[in-house]
C-alpha cells in the first residue's frame, strides 16, 4: 500500500459564521461525491471569558476502483467564539462570532487492498508498476482529481464563511 | 585530548539566521505556545500527531520567584518536494520563561487569566546540505563532493537560504506580532491578523 499526501489547504476566518451550516455543507459535499463520511473526533472545552472552543476531525473515503482510494481529511478548530443571534433572511439564526481554522488535506491511497503487500519481490513489482505502467494515470488523473475535490471543499467552506472564494 | 561531538559534527551546514526575542510584561503563555505550535504545523515542520512533534525538552519548575519554564523544539523539514532528502531546514527553537506568575486582567469588563514574567525565544535556522549523508558515506562520491557542492548546487543553495531566512523571519514576526512588538512583514500579508494577541482583542 502506498499513500501519497496531497498539499494541505488552510482556511482562516475571523468573524461571524454558522458552524452547523458549515458541517452540514461538508457532509453533503462529501456524500454527494460518493464519499463515506466519518466523524471520529469532536472535542469541546468549557468556555472561558475569551469564548468556547471546538476541535473537530472528520474524513471522507471513496473507493475509485479496486486499486485506488481517495481520503479527504478535515481538521476544524473553532475558538474564542461567542454565540450571537443574527437576523438572516428575516429569520433569527444562532451563529458564532469567533475564529475558525480549517485544514483540508488529502491522501491518495494506492493498492489499498494490499495486493502487492508481502515479499520484497512484490514490492519491487509495485514500484515498477507505479513508476512505469500507471505513472501518468496517477499523476495526471487521480492526483489532480483529488486536489480538485479538496479545492472545491475549501471553496465551499470559504463560501459558508462568506469569504471571497479564491480558486 | 577529548573531542566533543555534536549533532552537526561532519555535516555541512550553514546558519542562515539566529535571533532572540525577549519580553517582560503581561502575556498569556498558553496562547503564545499555541501560536508557535500552529505555525510549526502550518509550515510542515511537524504533523498534528503529538508523539511525532519535535519537542525534545520541557521543564516546568516552581520556585520562590515564580515559575520557570523551558521548552526546546528541534524542527526539521525537507524543503524540496518529492523524495529528495539532500537539503534540510533545521529550526531550533529554545524558549525560556522566567519568574512567571499568574495574574488576572480585566479587559472590556471581563476577567481574564494571564501570566506576568519574562519570556525569551531563541531561534536558530540552519540549512543542511547532504542531509541523508549520501555523498559523505559513499567512497566513490566523496572526492567530488566539494566540487559538486560549489559548482552545481550554489544557485539552489542561495534560493533555499533565502527561503529559510524568510521563513525564520515570518516566525519571528509571529512572536513579535503576538507580543505587540515591531513586526516587519505586513500583518495582512503574513496572515497574522487572524490570531489573537496578548491584549486579547
Amino acid at each position: 500500500m502506498e499513500t501519497r499526501k496531497m498539499p494541505t489547504i488552510r482556511i482562516k476566518h475571523k468573524g461571524i459564521f454558522d458552524i452547523n451550516d458549515i458541517l452540514q455543507g461538508i457532509k453533503d459535499f462529501l456524500e454527494d461525491d460518493y464519499f463515506k463520511f466519518h466523524f471520529p473526533q469532536h472535542k469541546f472545552k468549557i468556555p472561558t471569558p475569551k469564548g468556547g472552543e471546538h476541535k473537530l476531525k472528520m474524513y471522507g473515503e471513496r473507493k475509485v476502483n479496486e486499486y485506488v482510494k481517495y481520503k479527504i481529511n478535515l481538521y476544524i478548530r473553532v475558538f474564542d467564539y461567542t454565540e450571537i443571534e443574527v437576523i438572516k433572511e428575516g429569520k433569527k439564526v444562532k451563529m458564532f462570532n469567533g475564529r475558525l481554522y480549517a485544514e483540508v488535506s488529502g491522501d491518495l491511497i494506492l493498492d489499498f487492498e494490499k495486493r502487492f503487500g508481502g515479499s520484497a519481490f512484490l514490492q519491487g513489482l509495485q514500484d515498477f508498476f507505479h513508476k512505469y505502467v500507471i505513472r501518468r494515470k496517477i499523476e495526471d488523473y487521480w492526483e489532480d482529481d483529488i486536489i480538485l475535490k479538496m479545492v472545491n471543499l475549501g471553496k465551499l467552506i470559504r463560501e459558508k464563511c462568506e469569504q471571497e472564494a479564491r480558486t | 585530548m577529548a573531542e566533543i561531538f555534536h549533532r552537526y559534527t561532519g555535516v555541512e551546514y550553514k546558519e542562515v539566521t539566529k535571533f532572540t526575542v525577549n519580553y517582560r510584561e503581561v502575556f498569556v503563555l498558553k496562547d503564545l505556545y499555541r501560536r508557535m505550535y500552529e505555525w510549526i504545523i502550518e509550515n510542515d515542520y511537524a504533523t498534528r500527531s503529538d508523539p511525532d512533534f519535535p519537542e525534545r525538552y520541557f521543564l516546568d519548575k516552581t520556585g520562590a520567584a515564580g515559575k520557570e519554564v523551558w521548552w526546546r523544539w528541534r524542527c526539521k523539514k525537507s524543503p524540496l518536494p518529492g523524495k529528495q532528502k539532500f537539503w534540510r531546514f533545521d529550526l531550533d527553537i529554545d524558549c525560556h520563561v522566567l519568574t512567571m506568575k499568574n495574574v488576572e486582567l480585566v479587559v472590556q469588563g471581563k476577567k481574564f487569566k494571564a501570566n506576568k514574567g519574562e519570556v525569551e525565544v531563541q531561534v536558530s535556522a540552519k540549512l543542511i546540505m547532504d542531509a541523508s549523508g549520501e555523498w559523505r558515506k559513499n567512497a566513490l562520491l566523496k572526492p567530488f563532493r566539494g566540487w559538486y557542492f560549489k559548482r552545481t548546487l550554489s544557485k539552489t543553495k542561495d534560493m533555499l537560504e533565502k527561503e529559510l531566512y524568510n521563513e525564520a523571519f515570518e516566525f519571528r514576526d509571529l512572536i513579535t506580532d503576538y507580543l505587540k512588538l515591531k513586526a516587519f512583514i505586513p500583518t495582512k500579508l503574513a496572515g497574522l491578523e487572524f490570531a489573537p494577541r496578548r491584549t486579547m482583542e
